[in-house]
This record gives structure tokens, sequence and C-alpha cells, in this order.
């Protein structure tokens, strides 16, 4: 039999042989600068239609929820790319309303979260560098209330921990479809914010490994999203348009649009939102995502969602007609 | 006057490779460490403010590995073609096919010599799963080695 001294030995000996191969690290200024020459070319490859027509769903639930019909238009329509990437199932209960997307990786990896001394915490994108005038008013992402819990062990820890925060804020996150936690590693982390304003959660969950990001939006209404994907997904998006039925009077509106855009892509600057009635706004992404809730518009209107690079250059733009019935 | 986020970046970058070449490869390794740089970069987060920027380095090299391979859809297998001098060739292919996370469990334990707390400060895990991958290799290991006696 083998004891664990020849196991530590023949470890090191292929160890030894491997790292006889190692190439010489690449110096600091000609990675970076190699680097963003080639990002500039995949950009310039990168069709804006593709990735947002890839990545985003328009959920309306209006009135009765007996009926649901999803319409989802791209710009330019989307390619086969686009098309395999997401897939949705949508589902409906006596009492709410459940989607679960789960997506399918795309391209490179991204980082919407960064290392600080205290852990890892959910990273603004970065800053604009362009006039931003003409998209309307900033919404500023609300975190007044973060909540960072750099060691949580294990997926269903984290999704208790992240079903007690719902259920402190009284949220109906019971309605919500279990989340597949199998495709989440190990050594969980829980990053996420509450924002007290709006009373709704935004969280999220990831590995610092392989796999994955959730995110969860569940507002007083019935209604909550998910999505677990892994962190290679470069953008990807969707939104929720909830039903009215919040148990909330201080915030219950009958014309209410809730959007979220969900990007993993750190290159992500800015999300512009604009509504048919001619309402604009614009955010910075926070986390990787961008929330927006605009009042007073009508749920079956159309809008059209821009994403920016910090020089304004257009990554992605799409358009969302959602129709309900 | 502290050290610029280039000259960090040098002290460590030996091992950097090292370690990437162990995750991935010697074909993809510098590939791995420049994506971990121009991530640095563009993000505009600085190496010179992190009380300590190994753990850092090694966790972005190991993360980026793991979504290299994720994002190709690849079995965890290195690319190596590698001409065993003092490994048995069976045991080298072993260690190749091991999980990443696995690998640099062991990699950082025998190799580098660290303890399992020290593991885990670079994988950005807890001891008690460091020791749960090193005990999954050796086991994996192990076999290889007694199905050779």
């Amino acid at each position: 039999m083998t004891n664990e001294q020849q196991v530590v030995d023949a470890a090191r000996a292929a160890f030894a042989d491997i790292i006889d191969e190692a190439p010489l690290a690449p110096d600091w200024v000609s990675a970076t600068g190699q680097l963003q020459r080639l990002r500039g070319v995949e950009r310039q490859r990168r069709p804006a239609s593709v990735l947002i027509g890839v990545a985003a769903l328009v959920f309306v639930m209006v009135g009765s929820l007996a009926g649901l019909t999803l319409a989802l238009r791209s710009d330019s329509g989307s390619d086969s790319r686009g098309s395999d990437a997401v897939a949705a199932t949508t589902s409906l209960t006596d009492e709410g309303a459940a989607t679960t997307t789960t997506v399918t990786p795309t391209t490179t990896s991204a980082a919407t979260i960064e290392q600080v001394d205290a852990g890892l915490v959910p990273a603004l994108g970065p800053e604009p560098r362009f006039d931003t005038s003409g998209l309307g008013d900033e919404v500023i992402s609300d975190r007044g209330a973060d909540v960072t819990e750099p060691t949580v062990d294990t997926p269903e820890e984290s999704l208790l921990r992240l079903r007690s925060i719902a259920q402190l804020k009284t949220l109906q996150l019971q309605l919500m479809s279990d989340p597949d936690i199998s495709v989440l590693g190990e050594d969980v982390l829980h990053v996420g914010r509450v924002a007290d304003r709006t009373g709704y959660v935004l969280s999220t969950v990831s590995t610092r490994g392989d796999i994955s990001l959730c995110t969860v939006i569940a507002g007083e209404s019935r209604g909550a999203n998910w999505a677990c994907m892994d962190r290679s997904d470069r953008l990807l998006g969707f939104f929720t348009v909830s039903d009215n039925r919040t148990d909330n009077p201080a915030i219950n509106s009958l014309d209410r649009l809730e959007a979220m855009y969900l990007v993993l892509d750190p290159d992500v600057s800015v999300i512009a939102l604009e509504h048919s009635t001619g309402i604009k706004q614009w955010q910075r992404t926070y986390g990787g995502a961008a929330l927006f809730v605009i009042e007073g518009v009508n749920s079956t209107g159309s809008f059209t969602v821009t994403v920016y690079d910090a020089d304004g250059a257009v990554m992605d733009a799409g358009t969302f007609e959602s129709v309900s019935s | 006057m502290g050290m610029t986020d280039e000259e960090i970046y040098v002290k460590y970058r030996d091992e950097l490779i090292r370690y990437a070449t162990v995750l991935v490869g010697p074909t993809d390794a510098e590939d791995v460490l420049s994506s971990v740089l121009t991530r640095i970069y563009n993000s505009r987060r600085s190496l010179s403010r992190l009380e300590n920027p190994r753990p850092y380095l090694m966790k972005s090299v190991l993360n980026e590995s793991i979504n290299r391979r994720n994002a190709r859809h690849e079995l965890p297998l290195v690319e190596v073609a590698v001409d065993p001098v003092r490994s048995q060739p069976e045991v080298l292919q072993a260690v190749q096919a091991l999980p990443q996370q696995q690998r640099a469990a062991i990699y950082l334990s025998y190799w580098c010599g660290m303890q399992s707390h020290e593991v885990g400060d670079l994988m950005g895990c807890r001891p008690a799963t460091v020791r749960r991958y090193i005990h999954l290799a050796r086991h994996k290991l192990e076999a290889v080695l007694n199905d050779d006696e």
C-alpha cells in the first residue's frame, strides 16, 4: 500500500516536471497594452444587437395572474447565438408569479465584485467619462444597507440567509422558484443589498471560484426573479415588470415599471433606459446590476435599454415591448 | 514611498506564472496571467492599496483559470505536453486530470509547503475545504500509485 509520504513525493515530482515547462511571466506594460488592443478588436467585432438580443426578458404581469404574454424584440433581431444563450421558463401559481431564468455562458469572464480588506464587495461600474446629460435623470444606486457576508459556508446556508433577509423585509420570496443550487460551488459568498426605500431585495450570491452569481430581485409585489450564471457570462440581463398586487399601500401603484438589468461585463459603465412615454433614466452599475423603478407608466409600453462603456461607446442596445393579456 | 502596481507584480510574477502553469498548463499560463493583469488595470483598482496583494493575485489566477475552463466547457485537463523527467507518467497524468481546486490545493500544500489555512487564504476558501480538496486529490493519486505497484 502507498503511504502518504509516497503520494506527496510523487506529486512533487509531477509538479517539478510541470513547472519546468512554465513560460516567462508576461511583462506588465506589454500585457496590459496588448490586451487593451485585443479588447478594442473584440468590441469592433461585436454587433450591439447580438448581446442585447441575447440577454433581455420582459415579464409583464398585470391584473389577473391568469395570463401572461411575453414579447421580446431586439433592435435588429437576434442571431442564433443570441437566441441560444438564454433559456427561460415562466410559471404562474394561484398565489403569485415566479420566474426562473437560466443562462448559458457566452463569452469571457468578468468582475463585478472586488476584493477589499474587509472581503469581497459589490463593485461600482467604471465612472462615465462622457456627457450623460442626454440620457435623462440619473438614478443613484440605492445601496444604503449593504449586506456583506464573506463567510457563508454552503449554498444552502446562503439561500437560507437570502430567505431570512426576505422574510425580515416581509417580502414574499417564498413564491420564488428554488434556484438550482447544484450549480453553485463550495465556499459561497453572499453579498447583497437591501434597498429599504423601494422595499426590494437585490442580492448577489457568488462563489469565489468557478460558479456563479445569483441575483434575486423581489418587491412587495408578488413576484421574484432569480438568475444563476457562470461568471464567464459577459453580458446579459433581464427585466421584470411586476404585477401590482402590493400589500403596502404606501408604494402601491397600478402603473409602475420595475426593471432590472443585470450585467457582468466589468467594462459596462452606464445603463440607460428610455420608456415609450419619453421617460429617460440612467444608472451606473453596482454589483453588476442596474435597477429602475419608474412610476406612472403603463406597463404595456415599450422601453429601450442602451449599455455604454465609460467612454460613451454603445456596447449594447435593445428595445423591449411587453404586452399583457 | 510604497511600491507601484508594476513593482508588486514583478515581485510575485514568477510565483504567479508557475501557479498558472500548474493550473492551465504552459500554453495558456501566460494568457491567464495577462488576463489577470489587464483586469486589474482596467478595473482601476490598485494593488498597492491592498494590505497584502499576494492572496489577491493568487486568487485572481485561480479564478481566471477556472473561468477559462468554464468558458470553454472543457474538462479540467491541462493541455501540457510535459516530458516526465522526475515523475511517473501515470502520476503526472493524474495530477493534470485533477479538478483545478484540488490541483491548486495539493500544489500549494505539497510543493509550496503551506499549511491548510495559508492555502485557504490563497484560494479564498476555508481550511476545512482545503483539507477536503487535499484528501480527495490524495485518494486519486494513491489509487494511481497502488495500481502501479
